[in-house]
C-alpha cells in the first residue's frame, strides 16, 4: 500500500531577504507565490511582496517535499505559526545588509522558539555580496540556545548554496542520512 | 519502529480531565498535586507528552506509563523507593539543578520503556535492600543507580547517607551522569585505534598562525606575524587578514618545515595601523579569518592532523563552520553533523563515514584551525536535537539527500 507521507520546510526570514529565490532555486516546479504589489515601505526594496505564502515542491517519486515560504512583513506573523505546524525544518534567510540583520534573525527565531524545541533549525545569511560579511560569530550567538545550528552564507538564487544549506538540515535531522552519500566522494 | 502519538485532553475547569488520564491510562500525572503557580508553568509541556510503551518485570507489581518531555533531550531519572511527597519536593527541586535539565519518571514500583538515564532509588525503609538493589540493576542494565541508604551501599554507582542537601544530591546525580557519558563515549572507541598520523604544528606555519591568533586576542590589537622576510601576515581586530603573498603562494607555504625560530609576531599600534597596511599590504589580498584558518589547516595536513589535536580524546562541533565558503562541503557537512551528534575520535570519523584518511585528515585539520571543532571535555548546554523522524519520514530524507547531491555526483564523474 502506498504510504503517502506530506513533509514541509519553511523557509522564512525579512522582507527582501530572497525566501522566494530560495524556493525558486529548490523547486521542481514553478513557484506559486501570492505576491501583490508593494504599497507600503517595501515599495522602496521592491515593487511586490509577498502576502500569504510562496510554495514549491521537490518531487521524490511518489513522495513530495513541500517549500514553504513565509511572508515577510512583521504583520503577517500569523501565517508563520499557521505554516510552520508539523514542519520537518525551518530555514531562515537574512538579509546581511539590512541595517539590524542579527536583529532580525533573534526577532524572527523568538517567533518560532516554541517550536524549535523539536523542528531543526539553519539561517542562511544572504546579500553578503552588497555587505561583506566578516565573521558570523552573531549570528551563532543568537541561535546557540538551540546547540550548534549551521549559518551560512548563501546567494537564495544558488540551487548549490541552497543544497548546501538544506544537506545541512538534513544532517542536524539524522547525520545517518547523509554518512553512506559521502563516502564514494 | 519508534513512534510516538499524542492525544490531547481537552475541556474546562473540573470536566474531569485528570480523573480519565490516571483512570485510563495508568499514567503518572507528575503535576496533580503541584501548588498552582508550578502547574500553570509545567503544563505546555504535557503536550509534547510521550507515552512510553509498558514493560513488566518480574520485581513489579502494578503498571506504570510515563509523562515525560523527553523529546527536549533532558536527561531522564526515575524515582524509586520514594513516597509521594518525597516525589513531589524533587520534582520542584531537582531538575533545574541537573546539568542540562532533567525530566522525573516517578514510581516506585515499576519499569517503563525507554531506559532512564540514572536511578534514584531510596533503600532507607526496605527490608531487603541489596535484592532491591540487584532487581534495579538487571531491570536497567548499565544505568547508574544513585541510592540514598542508612547503610553504606558498594553495588550503588552513588550512596548517599542521611541527612542530604538538595545540592548533595543533585551533584551526585551530575557526577552519576556524567560517568555514563565518558563510559558511552569510551564504547564507540574501536578496540585497537590504529594511530593516525600527526604533524609538529610548531613547524608549521600554522603553529606561528596560532599563536599570532593568541595574542591578536589578548591583546585586541593587530598582529603582524612574519615567517621570512617577505612573508607576512596582518591579523586586525575586525576578523581579516591582510597578507603579502598571494593565495597560491599561501597553499604551497603550509606544507613547508619552518624552523620556529624565524617566526616573529608583533603587535601594532593603532596609530601605526594605517601607515604599516599602505605600505606593505595589497588589499587583494585580505582574507576573513575563519576563512583564513581553515585553509591554512586545510592545506597543512597532507594526511595528517596538527599534534595538538589528543587522537585518543573525541572531538565534537564547536560551531558549524561556513561550508558555502570552503572546499569539499558535503564531507564537512557529514563530519559537522556526526560530531553533533555524538562526540567521535579522529580515526572514529574516518571510520564511520567510510572516507578517505586523506580527506579527513584534511577536513579535520581545517576544522581545528578554524576553531569548528574542540577536543571534548563536557556536553556544551543545548544539546543537539533529537531525532524523532520515523524509518519511513528517514526514506523519504535518504532519497531527498541523494537528490541534492546528485550535482556533486555529476561533477566527480566528469573529473574523472
Amino acid at each position: 500500500m502506498k504510504q503517502e507521507t506530506n513533509l514541509k520546510i519553511i523557509i522564512s526570514g525579512p522582507v527582501g531577504a530572497g525566501k522566494s529565490s530560495a524556493i525558486a532555486s529548490l523547486s521542481d516546479i514553478k513557484p506559486v507565490v501570492t505576491d501583490v504589489k508593494a504599497s507600503d515601505e517595501v515599495s522602496q526594496m521592491k515593487e511586490a511582496t509577498t502576502v500569504a505564502m510562496d510554495y514549491g515542491t521537490i518531487n521524490l517519486g511518489e513522495h513530495t517535499i513541500h517549500l514553504y515560504g513565509t511572508p515577510g512583513q512583521q504583520r503577517f506573523d500569523f501565517m508563520w505559526d499557521i505554516l510552520s505546524e508539523g514542519a520537518l525544518g525551518l530555514i531562515v534567510l537574512i538579509k546581511h545588509d539590512s541595517p539590524d540583520p542579527v536583529g532580525d534573525l533573534k526577532s524572527y527565531t523568538d517567533a518560532f522558539a516554541h517550536r524549535l524545541d523539536s523542528m531543526p533549525l539553519c539561517v542562511g545569511i544572504t546579500h553578503t555580496d552588497k555587505k561583506p560579511a566578516g565573521s558570523l560569530n552573531d549570528y551563532h550567538e543568537v541561535v546557540s540556545r538551540w546547540g550548534n545550528v549551521p549559518v551560512f552564507t548563501v546567494d537564495g538564487r544558488s540551487k548549490k548554496d541552497m543544497n548546501l544549506l538544506l544537506m545541512s538540515l538534513l544532517g542536524v535531522i539524522e547525520p545517518d542520512i547523509i554518512k553512506p552519500l559521502v563516502s564514494n566522494l | 519502529m519508534n513512534t510516538n502519538l499524542k492525544i490531547i485532553i481537552s475541556g474546562p475547569v473540573g470536566a474531569g480531565k485528570s480523573s480519565m488520564i490516571a483512570n485510563n491510562c495508568k499514567i503518572a500525572i507528575l503535576l496533580k498535586r503541584f501548588p498552582k503557580d508550578t502547574i500553570k508553568k509545567q503544563t505546555p509541556k504535557l503536550f509534547q507528552a510521550v507515552v512510553c510503551k509498558i514493560k513488566t518485570k518480574p520485581f513489579c507489581h502494578t503498571q506504570i506509563a510515563v509523562v515525560s518531555n523527553m523529546i527536549n533531550g533532558k536527561k531522564t531519572i526515575l524515582l524509586a523507593g520514594m513516597s509521594q511527597s518525597e516525589q513531589n519536593s524533587l520534582a520542584v527541586l531537582l531538575p533545574k539543578r541537573v546539568n542540562g535539565g532533567a525530566v522525573l519518571l516517578r514510581n516506585t514500583t515499576e519499569h517503563a520503556t525507554p531506559q532512564p538515564d540514572v536511578v534514584l532509588i531510596s533503600l532507607r525503609k526496605t527490608k531487603n535492600p541489596s535484592g532491591v538493589l540487584k532487581n534495579i540493576k538487571n531491570a536497567y542494565p548499565g544505568t547508574p543507580v544513585v541510592c540514598i541508604s542508612n547503610k553504606p551501599t558498594p553495588a550503588a554507582s552513588v550512596s548517599l547517607s542521611p541527612p542530604i542537601g538538595i545540592e548533595k544530591l543533585a551533584s551526585a546525580i551530575n557526577s552519576a551522569l556524567h560517568s555514563i557519558e565518558k563510559q558511552k563515549i569510551n564504547r564507540v572507541k574501536p578496540k585497537k585505534q590504529e594511530p593516525l598520523a600527526t604533524f609538529n604544528t610548531e613547524e608549521r606555519l600554522l603553529g606561528g598562525l596560532l599563536q599570532a591568533r593568541a595574542l591578536q586576542r589578548e591583546t585586541g590589537l593587530a598582529v603582524e606575524f612574519q615567517a621570512k622576510d617577505l612573508i607576512s601576515y596582518l591579523i586586525l581586530p575586525d576578523d581579516k587578514v591582510l597578507s603579502t603573498i598571494c593565495r597560491q603562494t599561501l597553499k604551497s607555504l603550509c606544507r613547508v618545515r619552518f624552523d620556529s625560530h624565524l617566526f616573529k609576531t608583533t603587535t601594532i599600534k593603532a596609530s601605526a595601523l594605517d601607515h604599516l597596511i599602505a605600505e606593505h599590504y595589497n588589499q587583494a589580498n585580505e582574507w576573513l579569518l575563519e576563512d583564513f584558518f581553515w585553509h591554512v589547516g586545510y592545506w597543512s595536513s597532507q594526511g595528517a592532523i596538527p599534534d595538538k589535536i589528543d587522537k585518543r580524546q573525541p572531538l565534537h562541533l564547536h560551531k558549524w563552520p561556513n561550508v558555502t565558503r570552503i572546499p569539499q562541503p558535503l564531507l564537512i557537512i557529514a563530519i559537522s553533523a556526526l560530531l553533533n551528534k555524538q562526540p567521535t575520535s579522529a580515526h572514529g570519523i574516518t571510520k564511520k563515514l567510510g572516507i578517505s584518511e586523506k580527506s579527513a585528515t584534511q577536513c579535520i585539520s581545517g576544522m581545528f584551525a578554524a576553531e569548528n571543532i574542540e577536543q571534548y571535555k563536557i556536553r556544551k548546554p543545548g544539546a543537539p536535537l533529537q531525532t524523532v523522524a520515523s524509518q519511513h519520514t528517514r526514506n523519504i530524507l535518504k532519497k531527498l539527500a541523494h537528490r541534492l547531491l546528485a550535482p556533486w555526483h555529476r561533477q566527480t564523474k566528469q573529473s574523472t
